[in-house]
């Protein structure tokens, strides 16, 4: 019998059933669509994880001043960075092959307001070599440079989300003046959008200026909040990160056995984080599809099982008629494909209609793939052959007078 | 009667020894059967010698548990002899793989059974179609045969009907086109009817008459005399033997169809005596 035919057989006797056919599916439907629903949520977060820190920076390392954290959190240890504990880095040699440079950097939240509107917003203070660590490009004008460190100019650049706040209307504000407080800035460049942080904060929502006039003219306070470096390649952050760590304890003439006085992370540990978390999702949704597999698996043999024994006398018929062990065999082994084909079909449709709605209700990214949809469809024939081979051969083995005779 | 279909040329020496022998188209010698049922064994056949020529209409009698079914099914293909050797179209079978001899049934044995054994799901059509799909004819070959034979039972206008909306009869010339629509060399008929009244009865018998006057070779397997009566021959099985009774050669020239010889061979009446053969 050719192929063809033999899955018209095949698909009219399950037609015969068709109640029975989808209960019977039900197994591989729920396995199917926890797997292809969970994997695009899976993937849509981590998609979006990953798009948060390329636009962070990968190749980020952070110094902050306190270490040797308890469990409440609070630091054990603390002692500020300075301007020299930056010079320090910056002039080691390995370091300075490592990185891509180390800018002091500071913050202080205000009001800012130009001549529509105010806005609250984060001054980061920093040296021109930010724009290179964090990757920062410009839409507008220029960033500020070392002259206008070193004269603590009255500069600044503002992200876009600033800009809408500020000027709605008003595509290149540069040249333009605001207020924080009772010192004026003036705008010298409008950046390129970022986005979000993996945390959630808004990076457009930030105004830079030199960080002697955040010093000087706007936070009166030196004290530097964090050191920010970013490596040149994602292999050296291990070795650059070690490095720091040894230069800065000998600065800060940090005993052998107890804790560091800062903190240098990377936001590399970050994405790793991502990772494993990813991977662990992964194995349990390869545990649960299992499990729901190995179910409809089984519910499927026991359908076919029950199928053969009520078509016994049909079997019969067919082998009087020349249907050979073969030919009996690929009918229910085409029926039990089919069955769990079809699950898998309505598993993948329920699976992404979840996502979508997961991914509606909770606000997540939804990613769903190709090849997470040809895997599922591989795996429920894969069930469908397995579990129903023995119910088929168990068919073929009849024997054609006793089948003939059956009632 | 012709042996123009009878094509088979394996046994060249046999036909050159006896050039003018019409040779049979099944052949039995020796054949036993026994059934191994836990501890015990039941010899269901016990030497049987049988041959059946081109255009036959041979039939096999016997009362229940006289080995007819066991005969039945082993010259249907359905089950191998024990020991002795089954000759089909000159091939000795006996020995033939499962696949072998279902193909064996699927192109050279039709078979007719008492209760039909249509499939539910299908139509008239796709009922006789079904042998056809298992020896790989295209699907427009296939339905154009099986409209061809349906039309030769007289089932023309039922075709599409499911086996339910037919009656006996008329499901009964079903299994008939179905069993001949693959061109068997071997029409085999168990009882075929045993499930039906007098008229349909009657009307199924002249079927099959019409058919073997068109040189189809048939078997039929009954306990009822009067059925038997439309055969030419006649084959009485008793325990697991041929019984000396039967009558081993086409007595169409020899014997009268006698009403005494088969009331002494079976000592069985049924109301169905009445039925005339269509050729008497």
């Amino acid at each position: 019998m050719s192929f063809l035919a033999a899955i018209r057989v095949a698909l009219d006797a399950l037609a015969v059933n068709k109640g029975r056919s989808l209960l019977t599916s039900l197994g591989i439907v729920i396995g199917i669509m926890a797997v292809i629903s969970m994997v695009a949520a899976g993937s849509g977060v981590r998609e979006r994880l990953d798009e948060r820190l390329e636009s962070v920076g990968k190749n980020l390392i952070l110094i902050r001043p306190g270490g040797g954290k308890a469990l409440s959190g609070v630091p054990t240890q603390f002692a500020p960075l300075t301007s020299e504990d930056a010079q320090a880095l910056r002039d080691d040699p390995q370091l300075r092959r490592w990185l891509v440079g180390v800018a002091e950097s500071q913050y202080y939240p205000t009001i800012v307001s130009s001549h529509i509107t105010s806005h609250r917003v984060n001054i980061t203070g920093g040296q021109p070599i930010i724009f290179t660590i964090r990757n920062w490009k410009l839409a507008a004008g220029r960033f500020y440079n070392d002259a206008d460190v070193q004269r603590a100019a009255p500069v600044c650049l503002i992200g876009q989300t600033v800009r809408e706040k500020l000027f709605p209307h008003y595509p290149n504000p540069v040249g333009e003046r605001i207020r924080a407080g009772p010192t004026y800035l003036q705008i010298i460049g409008v950046l390129q959008p970022k986005g979000h942080t993996p945390t959630g904060d808004d990076q457009d929502n930030q105004i830079f200026v030199p960080i002697t006039t955040l010093q000087e003219k706007l936070a009166y306070e030196k004290r530097i909040a964090l050191l920010v470096s970013a490596a040149r390649d994602p292999s050296w952050i291990g070795r650059a990160t070690e490095r720091i760590r040894k230069i800065l304890r000998e600065r800060h003439r940090i005993q052998p056995g107890t804790d560091d006085d800062f903190e240098v992370t990377s936001v590399q540990e970050l994405a790793n984080l991502g990772d494993t978390m990813t991977r662990y999702l992964n194995i349990l949704i390869v545990v649960i599809a299992s499990i729901s597999l190995l179910v409809g698996g089984i519910g499927i043999m026991n359908i076919m099982l029950v199928s053969v024994t009520e078509r016994t006398r049909e079997i019969g018929i067919r082998m009087a008629v020349g249907a050979t062990a073969r030919d009996i065999r690929n009918q229910f082994l085409i029926e039990a494909v089919a069955l769990a084909l079809s699950g898998g079909l309505v598993g993948v449709i329920s699976g992404i209609v979840a996502a979508i709605l997961l991914g509606y209700f909770l606000n997540w990214p939804i990613l769903v793939s190709l090849f997470t949809i040809v895997v599922a469809f591989a795996v429920s024939a894969g069930v469908g052959i397995f579990f129903g081979y023995y119910p088929a051969v168990k068919a073929a083995r009849l024997d054609p007078i006793e089948a003939l005779r059956y009632e | 009667m012709s042996d123009s279909s009878y094509t088979d040329v394996s046994n060249a020496a046999s036909r050159a020894v006896q050039p003018q022998t019409v040779r049979p188209v099944i052949q039995l010698v020796q054949v036993t059967k026994i059934y191994n049922s836990g501890t015990v064994q039941v010899q269901a056949l016990r030497g049987i010698d049988l041959e059946v020529f081109p255009g036959e209409f041979v039939a096999i009698m016997g009362a229940s548990g006289s080995g007819k079914s066991t005969l039945m099914n082993i010259i249907g293909c359905l089950d191998r002899p024990t020991t002795g050797q089954y000759f089909l179209q000159g091939k000795e079978i006996s020995q033939f793989t499962r696949d072998e001899l279902a193909s064996i049934r699927n192109k050279s044995i039709g078979f007719v059974f008492q209760n039909f054994n249509l499939l539910k799901r299908y139509t008239a059509l796709e009922n006789v179609e079904l042998p056809l799909l298992y020896s790989g004819v295209p699907k427009r070959e296939r339905r154009q045969r099986a409209e061809e034979m349906l039309g030769k039972v007289g089932l023309q206008d039922r075709m599409h009907h499911l086996p339910n909306q037919l009656s006996g009869g008329q499901q009964q010339r079903v299994a008939i086109a179905r069993a001949l629509v693959n061109n068997p060399k071997i029409l085999l008929a168990d009882e075929p009817t045993g499930n039906l009244d007098s008229k349909s009865s009657e009307q199924i018998m002249e079927l099959l008459e019409q058919l073997n006057e068109r040189g189809q070779t048939i078997i039929l397997v009954t306990h009822e005399a009067s059925v038997a009566r439309c055969a030419r021959r006649k084959v009485h099985i008793k325990d697991g033997r041929i019984a000396p009774t039967s009558s081993y050669l086409d007595a169409d020239a020899e014997y009268p169809h006698g009403e005494a010889e088969s009331k002494e061979d079976n000592g069985i009446y049924t109301p169905l005596d009445v039925i005339a053969c269509a050729r008497h």
